[in-house]
């Protein structure tokens, strides 16, 4: 049987890897709450938005603990949010001890994503295919694929050298401008519109438009606000990014 | 020539899904149900442009049309919805729409800027009146179901 607070410690990682992984507030919270109902408690509260997490947990001779956890840096990997779902429902039926489930949350929070070196080969074919979606020829979605290459590259360099958010989707916005107006200059690509518009894909803000619509309708007003946000300044940022060189180069 | 055409396109949208897929670290599992998503959503968003609707209805059948699909793949293979919804929603982000309004912007044209910008929100905004209908019904159902 595990005290309270070895449950509210293992609540706390699990609640941990999964919001710096990009999952909503509510899912965060709901697992939290789930894993500590394995207890015997007389009251599990949690409270996360997307910057902090905080729970508190009593247990039947009313001795409360109360954790909080500031989330700085966030990174998208739909994977380990996967992994931790599925571990909060094996950890309801399983008995783990206190180590058992540590380990296993330890090890999913040092799991590899995809290769580094395959990123920028999807990201270019995202570029590549969603500019003959919006309606370029062949020869735009081949130098598309050269954009995506590097802007991608250039993007995973950026996020290595933990550069704030701000600054790497201006720069990732002027430099998917700068390549796609050199490839129209060389006569690879034909319509620079086109282009641009299926490079941007790479960057837009899926996840956090996702997550702030899924978070309003659960409820969380404030984290659905906050992602909005999120959301909106980053399509702002990347506009001014490529607004930049597309005036200094006309 | 135009159903050749259709299946390119077709062919597009799976592809940029799938390598979305990549891009957010979706499990490998997951990957051919996210590409599958974005082919169905385009399918619909072609087809209803093609008989005569307006681009942001069009664009709010496909959305919901990939919700639906993205909760039943959750279910199936019991993993978060969003893994599913987020690359299928991928081709339908106005991003014409968002570059259009930059570039009047730039050219100091005003009006312009602000009728695309109006017509990209609304787009924005039929995707995401389409999640939420779907979701806020799953979750009455979820419900329902916890109570019987």
């Amino acid at each position: 049987m595990m005290s309270s607070k070895q449950l509210i410690e293992i609540a706390l990682l699990a609640g941990e890897i999964m919001l710096t992984n990009g999952a909503e507030t509510h899912r965060v919270e709901d697992t939290m709450v789930r894993i500590c109902s394995k207890g015997k408690l007389r009251l599990a509260e949690s409270f996360v938005i997307p910057t902090v997490i905080v729970a508190t947990v009593a247990d039947e001779n009313n001795n409360l603990v109360t954790v909080s956890k500031r989330i700085k840096s966030r990174t998208i990997d739909l994977n380990k949010i996967s992994l931790v779902n599925q571990f909060s429902r094996d950890f309801q039926t399983h008995e783990y001890t206190y180590e058992q489930a540590i380990e296993i949350l330890n090890k999913i929070k040092n799991k590899k994503g995809y290769s580094f070196y395959l990123l920028p080969f999807a990201a270019a074919l995202v570029c590549c295919f969603s500019t003959i979606l919006f309606g370029g020829k062949i020869r735009d979605a081949i130098s598309a694929f050269f954009v995506g290459f590097v802007t991608q590259t250039i993007l995973n360099f950026m996020n290595f050298k933990n550069f704030s958010y701000f600054i790497s989707y201006i720069i990732g916005g002027s430099i998917t401008a700068l390549i796609a107006l050199i490839t129209v200059n060389l006569n690879i690509g034909i319509h620079l519109d086109k282009i641009i518009i299926g490079s941007v894909m790479i960057m837009t803000p899926g996840v956090a438009i996702t997550n702030a619509i899924r978070d309003t309708i659960a409820g969380d007003l404030l984290s659905g606000v906050a992602r909005g946000v999120e959301a909106f300044l980053i399509a702002v940022f990347i506009a001014t990014g490529a607004g930049i060189t597309l005036s200094l180069f006309r | 020539m135009l159903e050749k055409s259709l299946v390119f396109q077709l062919i597009s949208a799976f592809i940029v899904s799938f390598s979305f897929a990549i891009l957010t670290n979706s499990p490998r599992k997951s990957l051919l149900y996210c590409g599958i998503n974005g082919m169905c959503g385009w399918l619909v968003n072609l087809l209803l442009l093609r008989f005569g609707f307006s681009q942001i209805l069009s664009v709010f059948f496909a959305a919901l049309s990939i919700n639906v699909l993205s909760e039943i793949f959750a279910r199936f293979l019991k993993n978060p919805v969003p893994i599913f919804l987020i690359p299928g929603l991928i081709p339908l982000v106005p991003g014409a729409g968002m570059y259009n309004t930059m570039t009047a912007l730039l050219k100091s044209q005003f009006e312009l800027a602000i009728k695309t910008g109006m017509q990209t929100l609304l787009i924005a905004g039929s995707i995401a009146v389409a999640i939420m209908i779907v979701t806020s019904f799953n979750w009455v159902f979820k419900t329902f179901q916890r109570k019987s």
